[in-house]
């Protein structure tokens, strides 16, 4: 007898309550979220039993589901767009940065024609002026020039050349950097390196790394502070300065971000012995 | 150091989501997070992923799109503080108010059909929430409660779901568990609440539900004593809870169809062991099978459905034996047991009439 299967059923409601939320978040507007909603259901359907078989019960069923729409997202980005790591910069502005930084890094964009292709193209409702603002927090991966068209209709030839120039020097010093940069990681163990990640490349504060990975979440705010030292005495030693470190998007804010989430996390200091006595 | 489970060179979802749940062993644990340091492409789903769980568990969850999405308002983020500790405070004041309504009933002791009919539309909670008035149910559980006939290894039985079994036997459980509260069992309920955490490691609890069902501070933790704290009373209602959205927008089990299937049966076939027919023949029950979806049930669950509704149309009092074997088949089979050889209750001490 052929019967619905009610575990497959339930399991793409589930998935649709996943899907809607999380379109929500990481689509640049209700056009774009209803395009990855499509995409994922037809996905989901053809996956549906190779989803249910793979599904052993080592973690709960959401969190699984979550992590299979996510990855669901993933390829739909890259289906869409092409493969891009944006800045924990952009990351932690949303999806609307992400977009517009692809745009001005990746497709060499200038803001104005980016801002086109979102308004215009992918319709983000955002206006220029707070696209305006978004840029303007986004790390200085590659030169880049916020004018109008007006001005680009006067740029000459030369300029552009300077441009080509300048590109060329800030790409061999990032790529220097990044170099540094990941033979210093490697000093670092791998649950050092995946604490760092999280809190310096994506945003994370501490308390969700703590949450992330399962780790108590006092003795983090030390060993942070520990990584980054350890990190920058490696840089150091391989001549890179901390400027040399802001020249790359993604590693910009280690110093500056990992102090901030020191100060502004950590609980207040409590009275000393003396204090209280007083 | 044993591997997680890789699809090619990267590590599989699953794997993923056991560590976001940090239930991996430390040996598994120690692969995946090698593995994660070092390919971008699980790092960039694991940390996507976690981003989304952190945001829904604290709430920052933004509705629109753009650059208002982009961080939670200063609305949001005061809603946020002030949602979090007020609702476990208000919980138990919303508990303590429903136990002390459970204890009054208890003591009145109105038999069911003398009750108002509520206009609202029934329950399976409404149905079960009347057992503990009662009490000769709880010599019946005292008697049968772990002859369910399910199998003890974990997972899946031939018909349903892991989701859907673990429902429809915490579901069972649930009503069990207060059936031995109201009754004073503590040493059933002891053995009880070790059954319901087993079946809630499995889900994602919010910490007022943690707090209410699980470890020291739960249900196990307040038996110690050996006496049954009132504040767990009715359970079955605060039960409820496992199926409402907390504050982070997600229920902690996803199925409620199967949770209140398992109430129902259990309910029923406690009443009806009990020699009670009227938990069968009232209108509620009526009710709630004639809106069973049969037809999407697996036809070892649904067979059984439909002879109950059969026999309780007439006059259920006269059917008590075959309607509690039913039971005890449903009961069998959904929760996990072969259908082809289930062991259900014993229903040889059914009371055909009162």
């Amino acid at each position: 007898m052929s019967q619905p299967n009610p575990a497959a059923r339930r399991l793409l409601t589930r998935c649709e309550a996943i899907l809607a939320r999380l379109s929500r978040r990481k689509c640049v507007s209700a056009d774009e979220s209803e395009d990855f909603r499509s995409w994922a259901r037809v996905r989901l359907i053809e996956q549906e039993a190779t989803l249910l078989a793979k599904f052993r019960g080592k973690s709960s069923l959401d969190t699984y589901l979550v992590t299979v729409v996510h990855n669901l997202l993933l390829d739909y980005r890259i289906s869409k767009w092409g493969k891009y790591r944006p800045s924990a910069a952009a990351k932690r502005l949303g999806s609307v940065a992400m977009r517009l930084e692809m745009l001005l890094v990746r497709e060499g964009l200038s803001f104005d024609e980016a801002a086109e292709v979102l308004r215009r193209n992918e319709g983000v409702s955002a206006t220029v002026e707070e696209l305006s603002a978004i840029a303007q927090k986004l790390p200085t991966r590659l030169p880049r020039r916020f004018e109008g068209e007006e001005t680009l209709a006067r740029v000459r030839g030369s300029e552009r050349a300077e441009d080509r120039a300048l590109r060329g020097e800030a790409a061999t010093a990032a790529s220097r950097v990044e170099e540094a940069l990941d033979a210093a990681l490697l000093t670092l163990s791998a649950e050092d390196r995946l604490i760092l990640k999280l809190h310096v490349q994506d945003g994370f504060s501490v308390a969700d790394v703590s949450r992330t990975l399962h780790l108590v979440q006092k003795p983090l705010y030390r060993r942070l502070g520990q990584l980054t030292d350890k990190l920058r005495r490696e840089l150091e030693a391989r001549g890179i300065s901390r400027e040399d470190v802001d020249q790359i998007g993604e590693w910009q804010d280690l110093d500056i971000d990992v102090d901030y989430h020191l100060t502004d996390e950590l609980p207040p200091a409590r009275p000393s012995k003396q204090e209280r006595g007083r | 150091m044993s591997e997680p489970a890789i699809s090619g060179s990267h590590l599989e979802l699953e794997s993923i989501a056991a560590f976001l749940d940090g239930r991996l062993a430390a040996g598994e644990r120690e692969a995946v997070v090698t593995h994660l340091a070092e390919c971008e492409g699980c790092y960039e789903i694991f940390a996507e992923t976690a981003r989304y769980l952190r945001n829904v568990e604290m709430g920052r969850d933004p509705e629109a799109f753009g650059p208002a999405a982009m961080a939670p308002s200063v609305e949001m983020r005061g809603r946020v503080v002030r949602v979090a500790p007020s609702r476990w405070r208000r919980g138990w004041i919303v508990g303590a108010l429903a136990a002390a309504a459970a204890l009054a009933a208890l003591v009145i002791g109105r038999p069911l059909a003398d009750r108002p009919f509520s206009s609202a539309p029934p329950t399976v909670a409404e149905l079960t929430a009347e057992l503990p008035t009662a009490m000769v149910v709880s010599a019946t559980l005292a008697a049968t409660w772990d002859e369910h006939g399910w199998p003890v290894m974990r997972g899946a039985g031939p018909l349903l779901g892991p989701e859907e079994e673990r429902a429809f036997q915490l579901g069972v459980r649930v009503v069990e568990m207060d059936v031995a509260l109201a009754a004073g069992e503590a040493a059933i309920a002891s053995r009880l609440s070790y059954e319901i955490e087993r079946l809630l490691a499995a889900v994602n609890l919010s910490d007022p539900l943690q707090l209410l069902y699980a470890g020291e501070l739960g249900i196990r933790g307040r038996l110690a004593s050996g006496a049954v704290p009132a504040e767990l009373l009715p359970l079955n209602r605060q039960g409820d809870d496992l199926l409402r959205p907390d504050e982070r927008g997600e229920a902690a089990l996803v199925d409620g169809f199967w949770y209140e299937l398992g109430r129902w049966a259990s309910a029923a076939h406690l009443a009806v062991v009990s020699g009670d027919a009227e938990l069968l023949a009232s209108k509620q029950t009526r009710r709630y099978l004639h809106g069973l979806p049969l037809q999407d049930l697996p036809e070892e669950v649904a067979e059984p459905l439909r002879r109950i509704s059969q026999f309780s149309v007439g006059d259920p009092e006269h059917n008590l034996t075959e309607i509690a074997h039913q039971l005890e088949l449903l009961i069998a089979v959904a929760g996990g047991a072969d259908p082809s050889s289930p062991t259900p209750r014993d229903s040889s001490s059914t009371r055909d009439s009162r």
